[in-house]
């Protein structure tokens, strides 16, 4: 019973009023910015990271994982209302929510997904809690040639899963891992790239490359595009029917299952749940002549999926140190700045911390139910501001919060640098989150592979000798080429048809 | 051919940056003492697949042929690219004014002119909201979180 005694010490860490508090001002503001037109988790956890620094650490890891789940929700909200996703993960729910938004069924879109998000968030939970310490002892056995591995899968993973051209993400994950290597090596001390400048000897701050690659970029992409006009919902809209409920709920439990299985991989895990479950919803709900006008299914199943993907994806990041999405290694980058050390240890050496973090999943989820229940059509009076009023307003707080990260003004030029950078990868479709990944595990994946080098001497063929390390490698090689080898083989197998 | 140019130009720009990357790291040293990872790996072979990668988006954008580009809807663009200009140029000039004006009165006039100039929204609007997304900021990061924001030649916000 000691994993029942962990989990009930976790609740006990979770739950004192400061963290509790804390907690719910994190729901509240990652509300808030996850509804803004075009800013996600991502950003929202950037954001407002700068507001957790002075906090104790497993504080403002609480704090930091209520933003998570809020900027989710918040996401949803702008998606329902305003067909705009915040976040890739919620860009399924604009094509069921959406609809019915305009059918005038707003309410029962918002109420669905925040129940769903729920539901799956405590089936998932429960899932994370069981596997969470199964993968560590696993991962204890893994050396620096695995960790290797490890690291080259997640980034496989989440250059697979993105954007138009597999080149753009390959290329801007290794222009990521360059960028990491500037400033001093911290294996030997040289300094990298930094033409004489003291500023750049730090090296480059991931979480001002964040505020420039994806708030910025955002939001001046949102000023070129113009902000749509939302439309209204009212609180008494939010209540289901009975026919609601009967029709969701086996598509929000299908939708929990799957997406955490699926957000446990390493990849873009939220999206790809998100976009799996509504498939398998138009398959199996037995209304998928609906589809696409309206169905509640097709909210239901992807907010659950991508909801339980969330915490799928925490099982690589807390005990094998991978993320395996952008926000995950957004949050990684946070575990680093306080001095904590995400992998197969940490649920030995900190299980308050850890089993903390993972209660607090936990009250985020019933909080977020409680606060949006009633508020979503509070919050959702915010997409009615003009958006003319609002982005300067967004703008301002980047750079407050790009300046706060270490109170230096390099901070803030960084972050307009990468704004500008960002806008235009946006432009000319190049992914950002492979950067921000590359950036996060270039400094870790350096580490590992010289301590691969000095174990073996120099001799790569370390590599070979480990069955782990050889199983990761190839599963990131199928990752990357799987699309091409299936080109090729649908090609091979036209052909032949054609000769017969 | 127009429509291949931003593809191939970004082609560039990679090949370029991932050059420049590998061709710094040679000082450093790449491969140290037995063939041991030195300093100068990581740079040099994050440089190489840089500049491969980006070869194939170039590669990719020859091969393409134009139908498959979708269409990226600039016609159902509102705002324009005039005002992205405008608004990194205005970016720009706050943050230059920092060190001069103090970060929040810096700021607080880029609100005011994005609002009332480039926005259009009405003098006293983008006055009130200026001067109110200063006093926001000021009370969250300056008096609740104590950070101090550079106070500029005024001496304004820490």
């Amino acid at each position: 019973m000691e994993l029942l005694d962990q989990i009930l010490g976790g609740f006990a860490t979770a739950a004192t009023p400061v963290n509790l508090l804390y907690c719910f001002l994190g729901v509240l503001l990652g509300t808030v910015i996850g509804l803004l037109p075009g800013l996600g988790s991502v950003t929202g956890v950037a954001l407002l990271l700068p507001l957790t620094l002075t906090l104790e650490p497993v504080t403002a890891l609480i704090m930091l994982a209520g933003i998570y789940y809020g900027t989710q929700y918040g996401a949803t909200i702008s998606s329902v209302l305003i067909a705009t996703p915040g976040d890739s993960a919620t860009v399924v729910t604009t094509l069921e929510g959406y609809q019915l938004a305009r059918k005038g069924r707003a309410g029962p879109a918002l109420a669905i997904a925040a129940i769903a998000s729920f539901l799956a968030g405590t089936i998932s939970i429960i899932l994370l809690m069981t596997l969470a310490p199964l993968f560590s002892r696993f991962a204890l056995s893994f050396g620096p040639p695995e960790i290797v591995g490890l690291m080259v899968l997640g980034l496989a993973g989440v250059i697979g899963f993105t954007g138009s051209s597999q080149f753009k993400g390959l290329a801007m994950a290794a222009f990521g891992l360059a960028v990491a290597t500037i400033g001093i090596d911290p294996q030997t001390g040289v300094s990298r790239f930094t033409f004489g400048s003291v500023e750049l000897l730090g090296g480059i701050g991931f979480l001002e490359v964040v505020i420039g690659l994806f708030a910025i970029s955002e939001v001046m992409a949102q000023v070129r595009r113009g902000a749509p006009e939302p439309i209204r919902t009212r609180f008494r809209d939010m209540l289901l029917s009975r026919e609601d409920w009967r029709r969701s709920r086996m598509s929000i439990v299908r939708g929990g299952f799957l997406g955490f299985l699926l957000g446990v991989l390493p990849g873009a895990g939220a999206t790809l749940a998100s976009f799996f479950s509504y498939d398998v919803e138009r398959r199996f709900s037995g209304h998928g002549d609906e589809f696409g006008t309206g169905a509640i299914e097709g909210v239901a199943g992807p907010e659950a999926a991508n909801n339980a993907a969330v915490n799928g994806a925490f099982v690589p990041t807390l005990t094998l140190g991978i993320p395996g999405s952008g926000t995950t290694a957004v949050l990684l980058g946070a575990f680093l700045l306080f001095g904590i050390q995400p992998g197969p240890l940490l649920l030995e050496e900190q299980p308050d911390l850890v089993w903390g973090l993972i209660a607090s999943f936990y009250i985020g989820n019933l909080i977020l139910l409680l606060l949006n229940l009633p508020l979503a059509p509070v919050f959702a009076s915010i997409l009615r501001l003009r958006y003319g009023l609002l982005y300067p307003m967004i703008l301002l707080l980047c750079f407050v919060g790009a300046y706060a990260i270490e109170n230096r003004l390099w901070g803030v030029w960084l972050a307009f640098a990468f704004g500008v950078i960002g806008y235009f990868m946006k432009r000319y479709d190049y992914p950002a989150a492979p950067v921000i990944l590359g950036l996060i595990l270039g400094g870790l994946l350096e580490e590992a592979l010289v301590q691969t080098s000095s174990i073996s001497g120099g001799d790569f063929t370390i590599f070979l000798q480990s069955p782990i390390a050889l199983v990761l490698f190839t599963l990131a090689a199928l990752i990357i080429l799987g699309p091409y080898i299936a080109k090729v083989v649908g090609l091979v197998n036209r052909r032949r048809a054609a000769g017969e | 051919m127009r429509e291949k140019a931003p593809d191939l130009i970004g082609a560039g720009l990679l090949m370029a940056l991932g050059a420049a990357f590998a061709a710094g790291a040679t000082g450093y040293e790449i491969l140290g003492e037995g063939g041991r990872i030195a300093p100068g790996f990581m740079p040099f072979v994050t440089g190489v697949l840089m500049a491969v990668f980006g070869a194939m988006v170039g590669v990719e954008a020859l091969l393409r042929t134009p139908r498959e580009r979708e269409d990226d809807g600039e016609a159902a663009e509102t705002g324009t690219r005039r005002t992205v200009v405008l608004v990194f140029g205005a970016l720009f000039v706050a943050v230059l004014l920092i060190p001069v004006l103090g970060f929040l009165l810096s700021f607080g006039l880029l609100v005011f002119g994005l609002i009332w100039y480039v926005e259009r929204e009405g003098l006293l609007l983008g006055l009130g909201l200026g001067a109110g997304a200063a006093v926001l900021a000021w009370l969250v990061f300056g008096l609740l979180l104590q950070i101090p924001l550079p106070g500029g030649v005024l001496g304004l916000g820490g």
